[in-house]
């Protein structure tokens, strides 16, 4: 009959192979991990600089007397924002597919907030300092699916309204997560948050899931001349 | 995060892959031993074809063999028609005529079903060799001439020929196609340390006095093929799978015969080896015990499981996601589709995956390119599409069949042949 000497030497190396290979996989990303991490916190170290750059940008136009040339620096400002926005949101795309370590981005999602806080700020003197007419836009979101379930199609709501509207619309994103951000909780207070998502467009909250039309018509309330984007009927 | 269905998915991708790398080793270290043997002694060998309504092919399949290149005198052909409604019956009787110098057999007897058909040519069979013949296939001339001469040892129960499939004409039997020179380079592996599962219906010779002390062939069995060879592994016999013969089968053109068919295998192996389940994991059976009986049970979950959930994890959620959303802008999609290319990174890639991923994809090269070449075939033998279509589509065919499969084993409907 067959000789049926299970060759057992066979078994166990194809079981280190499998693991070894296996592994490197995991390993591949835990790689990554560490690369995205290195890219979120070049990023903010970046705009750190650019925004100490605007800041003193502006200070010097405010102290100019008569007709303020705002455009080049405003640009810049629009631009830095959107970019801050951009790289947030990658953040948290990292975050929700990452294997573990999540509170090394914890601290990093801190500093990507009190960016977005300081550039609201610098938004709102600029507004004033060169008269323009654009509406800024505060949301209060989480990123965690259990808490904020609607966050998702929100967020992908306000980024359409931003193509749409370009520069004339600033959105600034804060994680209501961060309780111990004593900004974050005065304004919270002072906007009476108590709901996530919410949205407060120039001194007024809405509630809850705001849609498409009814964000444009909230919007599009608070200019003094209408952009383009207000005039279409069906949006 | 790291979801259950993330867990789930790697689970069976690590098995798979463990059985997969196996296979490669034993490859790696066994090699093929593709020679042929010569052929020094003329036994008698016994034919069997059983037939139920063949009338279109069986006139084909009589002549192949009547061509092979083996003294007539010691070749019988048994034909069992097994309760045939056509003219099958006519046609054998009229080639018998023709034939009067060859050995060939006509038995009629009522409907019995495939088992009982081969059982009853066993029952009649003079030769030292039993074969079993579908009707619908057509054997090389030099089968027996390469095939008999592996019978080396008393223990060697069973010699099995290349199956290709004849004239492939539609999409689907090109995939076939290119699916039989896989698996038949698959089994050759698996040959070399004897754990080939299944000895198929076309041109498996036995050595009859194996056959028949392991006691013929289950008159009530789904895939009684399948099931003869677990009793042969059982009682510690030795089967040989070759590459250098060919037997060529027709294969089901349209897919409601498609999914029929492999419903029956599929089905008939899950069957089997719960049949033979104290055979699994049992070293007592060397190697076939060991890690091809658990293969023959699970193989269909994991694909399937593999697939679906990967599916829905990794296309349909995102997508029905991306869609809901898109609902909300009233699918602006140009503007969600700017956003995301003018921010895409390379870091973004979820690597891991890709990379099981391209590990999977070398292993199918790998055994694309071999099983090629070990049955002398060229990729592009039945054109372009055949290769990309294979990889492209058969998992999906595949892994609906195992729903159904497991959908009728869940309901307890098991169908007879």
């Amino acid at each position: 009959m067959v000789d049926n000497k299970v060759k057992k030497t066979r078994y166990v190396f194809a079981l280190i192979l499998t693991l070894f290979v296996f592994s490197f996989g995991l390993l591949l990303g835990l790689l990554l991990s560490g690369e995205r991490t290195k890219y979120v916190e070049d990023e903010i170290k970046l705009q750190k600089l650019d925004f100490d750059s605007l800041q003193i940008q502006y200070l010097y136009i405010d102290s100019l007397l008569g007709n303020k040339d705002c455009d080049g620096v405003s640009k810049t400002l629009k631009e830095n924002i959107n970019h801050l926005e951009n790289t947030r949101v990658k953040l948290e795309g990292y975050i929700s597919s990452s294997l573990g370590k999540n509170d090394e981005f914890k601290v990093i999602k801190r500093e990507y907030m009190l960016a977005e806080l300081r550039y609201w700020l610098m938004a709102r003197k600029a507004i004033d300092i060169c008269e323009e007419d654009t509406v800024t836009v505060l949301y209060f979101y989480s990123g965690d699916e259990d808490v904020c379930p609607d966050c998702h199609k929100q967020g992908t709501i306000l980024s359409f309204l931003k193509e749409t509207f370009g520069g004339k619309l600033l959105v600034f994103s804060l994680d209501a997560d961060f309780e111990q951000e004593p900004l974050l909780r005065i304004l919270k207070q002072t906007y009476d948050v108590n709901f996530l998502p919410s949205i407060v467009v120039k001194d007024r909250k809405l509630d809850g899931l705001v849609k498409k039309d009814r964000l444009i018509d909230e919007v599009c309330s608070n200019y003094l001349s209408k952009p383009k984007a207000c005039m279409q009927d069906a949006m | 995060m790291i979801t259950s269905a993330t867990l789930l998915i790697w689970a069976a991708y690590l098995i798979s892959l463990y059985m997969v790398i196996f296979w490669i080793l034993v490859y790696l270290e066994e090699g093929i031993h593709d020679r042929r043997k010569k052929l020094t002694v003329y036994k008698k060998v016994s034919i069997s074809i059983p037939a139920y309504n063949e009338e279109k092919n069986i006139g084909e399949t009589i002549e192949s063999v009547l061509k092979l290149d083996y003294p007539k005198s010691k070749v019988e052909i048994i034909v069992v028609n097994d309760g045939s409604t056509d003219k099958t019956s006519e046609i054998v009787s009229g080639i018998i005529g023709e034939n009067k110098e060859s050995n060939i057999f006509l038995i009629n007897q009522k409907n019995s079903g495939k088992g009982a058909a081969l059982n009853r040519a066993l029952h009649n069979a003079t030769g030292e060799y039993f074969v079993s013949l579908d009707a619908d296939s057509f054997v090389k001339k030099d089968a027996l001439r390469v095939m008999l001469p592996e019978f080396q040892e008393e223990n060697i129960a069973a010699v099995l020929p290349l199956m290709k499939i004849s004239n492939p004409r539609t999409l689907l039997e090109k995939i076939q196609w290119c699916e039989y020179l896989i698996n038949f380079f698959y089994k050759r592996i698996m040959s070399v340390i004897n754990c080939v599962h299944v000895a198929p219906g076309p041109f498996s010779v036995y050595r009859k006095k194996a056959l028949i002390r392991v006691g013929g062939f289950d008159e009530n069995n789904l895939t009684e093929d399948l099931e003869v060879t677990l009793r042969l592994q059982k009682n510690r016999y030795k089967i040989i799978q070759l590459l250098n013969t060919e037997v060529y089968t027709i294969a089901p053109k349209k897919l409601v015969d498609f999914y029929k068919q492999r419903n029956r295998w599929y089905k008939g192996a899950v069957l089997n080896a719960f049949l033979h389940k104290d055979m699994i994991f049992n070293k007592k059976y060397g190697d076939f015990g060991f890690i091809q009986m658990p293969r023959m049970l699970i193989a269909g979950i994991l694909g399937v499981s593999i697939l679906s959930l990967s599916f829905y994890n990794y296309v349909f959620k995102p997508l029905s996601e991306w869609l809901a959303n898109l609902y909300l802008i009233d699918f602006r999609i140009l503007a969600a589709l700017k956003n995301f290319v003018y921010n895409f990174r390379i870091i973004d890639l979820n690597y891991t995956n890709l990379f099981f991923v391209l590990v999977a994809f070398l292993i199918g090269m790998f055994f694309l390119g071999y099983a090629h070449r070990y049955t002398r075939e060229s990729f592009t033998r039945y054109g372009f599409v055949v290769v990309p279509a294979y990889l492209v589509l058969y998992a999906f065919l595949a892994s609906i069949i195992w729903v159904g499969v497991t959908f009728d084993l869940a309901r307890g409907k098991i169908q007879k042949w």
